[in-house]
């Protein structure tokens, strides 16, 4: 049988199961699953090894930080909301800074604009090596995992040089970033990216011409290209199934319109198309990473003068930046009654999506053994779900 | 599917020889990066103690707790910051932020122990082996998160300064005013300075927040004369202004933040029919009677405060107008008269009754003084000028500088001639220097050491020296000459003196002590000029306490307790009469010590 | 050194610093308010003190004063000379007073000490010199801190 050829449509009504029939088997997968790639958990039903029913449980991770933002100062939230999505917290540093300069008319340096889009795109493929890692060890393949954990380092090694720090980084500071690249940097990285490209070339070979794998992830999943706005589905999720939907594009954020790249589109969105484009993109990023290190300008501030943070006051007002992070679309919306705090920040995750309403349809009818490598593939991070 | 997908996953075979990326801990070490943020480290001796970095913490990761062997001084809480590694997120907005830079970071991450309470820690002050550490985070140079540059205050340039008595500084503006203001990190450094202790974060928070009254009313709560002291202040606060502990994004050493200037922005800023809007009248009357001798600032401040608790206060001052050395002693174009006008006025909108022209000792005895008040406050002042002590001091030519700032003031002709020498290096000699100037004169100021030991205000020296003044450092005066008849025969010719004076080097004599004017043994000139004005020091004038008044006095200063209480029970005296600063702020503090101790023994009084 | 030379030499002091004693008295007695009156005084007990230790010395019949001179701030030489009258005595008089007043005594026992022949009676006249060279150095630094403050 080849799922590939025949798309399985998940049904959408639920199932309503008879649990005292004694058919079926109620299981929970997580919260702690390695294929949940963090603390949330799946309540499933379960006929013979089929997937009848899928519930999502949040709640394990609920860290309240939208609140504890109401409670402290601008500056402050600064080192709290990189905290949100721990792979990847450079989106939230982007679009809180970013929020609060609109909000408060700041003009941010150009070579802080340049740093930022490095570090953004530098972090985009640090996320992806991760979860390819995940994607492929989801399915049995251990081995894809150490590769690209190590390179993840890797590019972990540089922004520890850059920022000071491995995973939280906190370095889009509000007015530009922390400091300038060090001495020998620029050179660093890109030594970095040939080895990492070295690396994905093998990935490519063993992981996508790998009968196990084209098996297990063709037809897995698939996202008919019609649920895209239905469930608001973004990033590569929507470009598999052929939508050239990109925000660094369509929106045109810091550096992005001064660099050279089209979005990558799929055909048919599964988990294999799902990972192979994440895979393309990973190619991408390090082109991008190379235009960056080309066009960084070597002089200039980074950034600009705020007003002292312990008094800083923002002006009323409210409005919403996005950035196109690993997962899709990241926001933060973010409302000012003028005073030192913030009124309210609401974090939009593409997590919450895919990985509730999405998940909760796609499993329906899968095999258990599968879930895993399907949730996977959507490529969720319970922290951004649950704020 | 294709062959390819069958054998190919077989590559990853080939990795199995290469050499593992691992690091092999304990054999290999891993240093963290050159920037990486670790573990705190924190140089006590630069740490002033703000707690800057505690009120950026987002996580209350660090305290400031009182360390052993490093007492509070001026410009110094003494408490240093104790990080608790249990919260701490590592974000290094502490080192961002702090104002003296202190703070930094190791690049040490590292660290085992059994006990969970040494992960709490005070660095720089428990030795860590990371202590020295080179590496580690530091804030990036030309990053800052507090601005180390003041807001620039509008002046006039020093040509058309020295033209008229117009005043210098010109006041900020509203859009000044809030920008300087919001450098304040309202650490409290100043409070303690501050010998009226002011409420000095709590003002500049009224003027970022754009409110007046309310900081009008914190200004009085400690001192009536906002207008002056907004001016004049020795400001010590801005000494002790932890924004100016260490260096700004340039590199050069940051600027304190202006407390005086925002003080008299909050106090320009209120119209005086506005006063009554933002301050406390009195309360109402307490049958008791208070006379203050001498209408200064440490007079009426204390009159101030006595006047808001009910009392009758009677102020006798011998001059014509109030404001002591704040009026007589000040220039115009330091302290314009309708400032100190508007600071008076509000004092007597109270009720607190002055009578100029009456002298204590002259006209009414302190004794009789004594018997018809419940208290009487002494704040007479220096107000007799020291001699030069010098042979010839005697000469008509050499005038007493407060002599010639009071002619100023009272716009009587000074008759300075086109020369004149200022010898002295305090206030007074600088006012009475840029006086001269502003009469016209040609100004050489002579002084005993160097210009850095002179008690003046550097500001007004490095004015007075802008404005054309002459210093000479390292001069002793030897004598005052008349000039020889041949001379001075010239028709027309003003009658002037000769100065010699004999050029001086320092010699460190004592340890610890300052070091003396030595004079270089022959190295004596001798300078002609119109008028010589003395300004080396003023004492009091105690012809007015007699010994049956029973108030013990030493060494010229009556002895007070720190309330001002004399060793008679119903008698204080405070200001330059007793205290060491011998400045405006000092006076008025003693005022309100004062104040609020003869009100207690008013009240204990009555009962 | 014979026992007649040292009690003269002794006595010598014993009358110098008791004329002291009545120099301040009478300018006391003279005063005219109660801060010249209690400076006066004050001063007056210095010196009574030191009539107090001269005959300290003379009973114990040694002399234990440190030989050690105090250093010299420069304003014996430099003060104006002039004695004003009594009733208008500010504090910069009493205390230029008290200075000139040490140092005549510091040079008197100096010249003594510097004519004596005898070793021991030079010593004694030496180490009284050094007393009250540190006298004046006490009222100098007195002078240089509430005087010339500005100076």
């Amino acid at each position: 049988m080849s799922r590939a050829k025949a798309p399985y449509i998940a049904p959408a009504e639920r199932a309503a199961p008879d649990l005292d029939s004694g058919k079926y088997l109620v299981m929970w997968q997580g919260p702690n699953h390695p294929g949940i790639t963090g603390n949330m958990s799946l309540r499933l039903v379960i006929e013979g090894d089929s997937v009848v029913d899928c519930e999502t449980h949040v709640g394990y991770l609920h860290r309240g930080f939208e609140k504890l933002m109401e409670r402290r100062l601008w500056m402050q939230n600064f080192p709290l909301v990189c905290r949100i999505a721990v792979p990847e917290p450079d989106f939230n540093e982007y679009c809180y800074a970013a929020a609060l300069e609109e909000l408060a008319g700041i003009e941010v340096p150009d070579k802080a604009v340049w740093l930022r889009t490095l570090s953004l795109e530098m972090i985009r493929l640090a996320s992806f090596l991760m979860w390819i890692g995940g994607q492929a060890g989801a399915f049995g393949h251990g081995t894809i995992a150490q590769w690209s954990v190590t390179m993840r380092d890797y590019v972990l090694d540089l922004f520890e040089e850059l920022t000071g720090g491995r995973i939280y980084h906190m370095y889009i500071i509000p007015g530009g970033v922390r400091g300038d690249v060090p001495a020998g940097f620029l050179r660093r990285v890109l030594e970095t990216m040939d080895t990492v490209r070295k690396n994905l070339d093998d990935i490519e070979l063993v992981m996508f011409h790998n009968v196990v794998y084209k098996m297990r992830a063709q037809g897995l999943g698939y996202i008919p290209p019609d649920w895209v706005d239905q469930y608001g589905i973004t990033g590569p999720n929507a470009r598999a199934a052929g939508l050239p939907r990109d925000l660094r594009k369509d929106l045109g954020y810091l550096a992005y319109p001064r660099l050279s790249f089209e979005p990558i589109v799929g055909t048919v969105s599964d988990a294999f198309e799902r990972s192979r484009l994440r895979l393309l993109e990973m190619y991408q990023s390090i082109d991008l990473i190379r235009q960056i290190v080309d066009m960084l300008p070597a002089r200039g501030a980074f950034r600009a003068k705020l007003p002292n943070p312990l008094h800083w006051k923002i002006p009323a007002g409210e409005t919403y930046v996005a950035a196109e992070c690993t997962r899709g679309e990241y926001g933060f919306y973010v409302v000012s009654d003028g005073g030192d705090k913030p009124r309210r920040v609401a974090v939009r995750g593409p997590s919450y999506t895919h990985g509730v309403a999405l998940m909760e349809r796609l499993a329906r009818g899968v095999n258990i053994a599968d879930v895993a490598g399907l949730m996977v593939s959507l490529h969720t991070y319970p922290p951004e779900i649950e704020r | 599917m294709n062959i390819k997908d069958f054998i190919a996953p077989f590559a990853v075979w080939k990795r199995a020889f290469e050499k593992p990326f691992t690091v092999r801990k304990p054999i290999d070490e891993r240093p963290g990066a050159p920037r990486y943020r670790g573990f705190h480290i924190n140089d006590a001796k630069a740490c002033v103690g703000c707690g800057s970095c505690e009120a950026i913490c987002m996580n209350q990761a660090i305290d400031l707790v009182p360390v052993a062997g490093l007492p509070a001084k001026e410009g110094d809480s003494g408490l240093r910051p104790r990080v608790d590694y249990g919260r701490c997120c590592w974000c290094a907005l502490c080192v961002d932020i702090c104002p003296s830079g202190s703070l930094g970071m190791s690049n040490e991450y590292v660290w085992v122990d059994a006990d969970p309470e040494v992960f709490r820690y005070t660095p720089g002050v428990e030795a860590k082996p990371w202590d020295k550490s080179e590496l580690g985070y530091r804030r990036a140079e030309g990053y800052r998160l507090l601005d180390g540059q003041r807001v620039a205050m509008p002046e006039l340039d020093h040509q058309a300064a020295v033209q008229s008595f117009l005043e210098l500084v010109r006041g900020y503006s509203r859009q000044q005013a809030e920008r300087e203001a919001d450098r304040c990190v309202a650490c409290g450094l100043c409070v303690a300075s501050c010998p009226a202790h002011m409420d000095i974060p709590g003002y500049i928070k009224a003027v970022r927040d754009g409110q007046l009254d309310e900081g009008l009313n914190l200004l009085y709560e400690t001192n009536p004369f906002p207008e002056a002291c907004g001016r004049i202040c020795t400001h010590r606060c801005e000494a002790a202004c932890s924004i100016g502990a260490g260096t700004g994004a340039d590199g050069e050493p940051a600027d304190p933040v202006a407390i005086r200037w925002l003080k008299r922005y909050i106090a320009d800023q209120v119209e005086l029919a506005d006063y009554g809007r933002a301050l406390p009248r009195a309360e109402p009357d307490s049958g008791r009677r208070v006379a203050v001798v001498g209408a200064g600032p440490g007079g009426l401040a204390a009159a101030y405060y006595l006047r808001l608790q009910g009392h009758a206060v009677t102020v006798l001052e011998k001059d014509e107008a109030g404001g002591g050395m704040l009026r007589y002693g000040i220039p115009e174009y330091r302290l314009p008269y309708p400032a100190l006008d508007k600071d008076i006025a509000w004092i007597q909108s109270l009720g607190v009754d002055i009578r100029y022209g009456t002298a204590v000792g002259v006209d009414l005895s302190l004794a009789d003084l004594a018997a018809s008040h419940d208290a009487v406050y002494l704040s007479t002042g220096l107000p007799a000028p020291y001699r030069l002590d010098v042979p010839g001091d005697d000469h008509p030519r050499v005038l007493d500088g407060v002599a010639v700032l009071a002619a100023a003031t009272r716009g009587q002709s000074l008759g300075l001639g086109k020369t004149v020498a200022v010898v002295g290096g305090g206030n007074v000699a600088m006012d009475a220097a840029r006086t001269a100037l502003r009469a016209g004169c040609a100004v050489d100021i002579l002084y005993r050491r160097r210009e850095a030991d002179m008690p003046a205000d550097p500001d007004e020296i490095r004015e007075a020296k802008a404005e054309g003044a002459r210093l000479v450092e390292k001069a002793i005066p030897l004598e005052v000459k008349a000039i020889p008849l041949e001379v001075k025969a010239i028709p027309g010719d003003p009658a002037g003196a000769l100065v010699a004076w004999n050029e001086a080097r320092m010699v460190q004599k004592e340890d610890g002590q300052r070091p003396v004017p030595e004079p270089i043994p022959g190295a004596v000139h001798e300078d002609r000029y119109d008028s010589i004005i003395a300004a080396i020091g003023q004492g009091p004038d105690l012809a007015f306490v007699a010994e049956s008044d029973g108030i013990e006095i030493r060494r010229f200063k009556p002895v007070v307790a720190s309330d001002g209480r004399t060793s008679r029970a119903t008698i204080f005296a405070g200001g330059d009469l007793t205290n060491e600063r011998k400045d405006a702020i000092s006076a008025i503090a003693d005022g309100h010590r004062a104040a609020l101790a003869m009100d207690r023994l008013l009240r204990a009084k009555g009962n | 050194m014979k026992h007649d030379e040292f009690a003269a030499a002794l006595a010598f002091a014993l009358e110098r610093e008791q004329a002291a004693v009545a120099f301040y008295a009478d300018l006391e007695s003279r005063a005219a308010f109660a801060a010249q009156k209690a400076t006066l005084a004050e001063f007056r007990l210095m010196e009574e003190g030191h009539v107090a230790l001269v005959r300290s010395l003379q009973a114990r019949g040694e002399v234990n004063l440190s030989a050690t001179a105090a250093v010299d701030l420069g304003l014996a030489r430099q003060l104006a000379a002039d004695e004003p009258p009594p009733a208008e005595l500010d504090f910069q008089q009493i205390l230029k007073l008290a200075i000139k007043k040490e140092e005549r005594s510091g040079d008197l026992y100096g010249q003594l000490a510097a004519a004596a022949l005898d070793p021991e009676l030079r010593e004694i006249f030496g180490r009284l010199a050094a007393e009250e060279s540190r006298h004046r150095h006490y009222f100098e630094a007195l002078y240089e801190s509430e005087v010339a403050r500005d100076n």
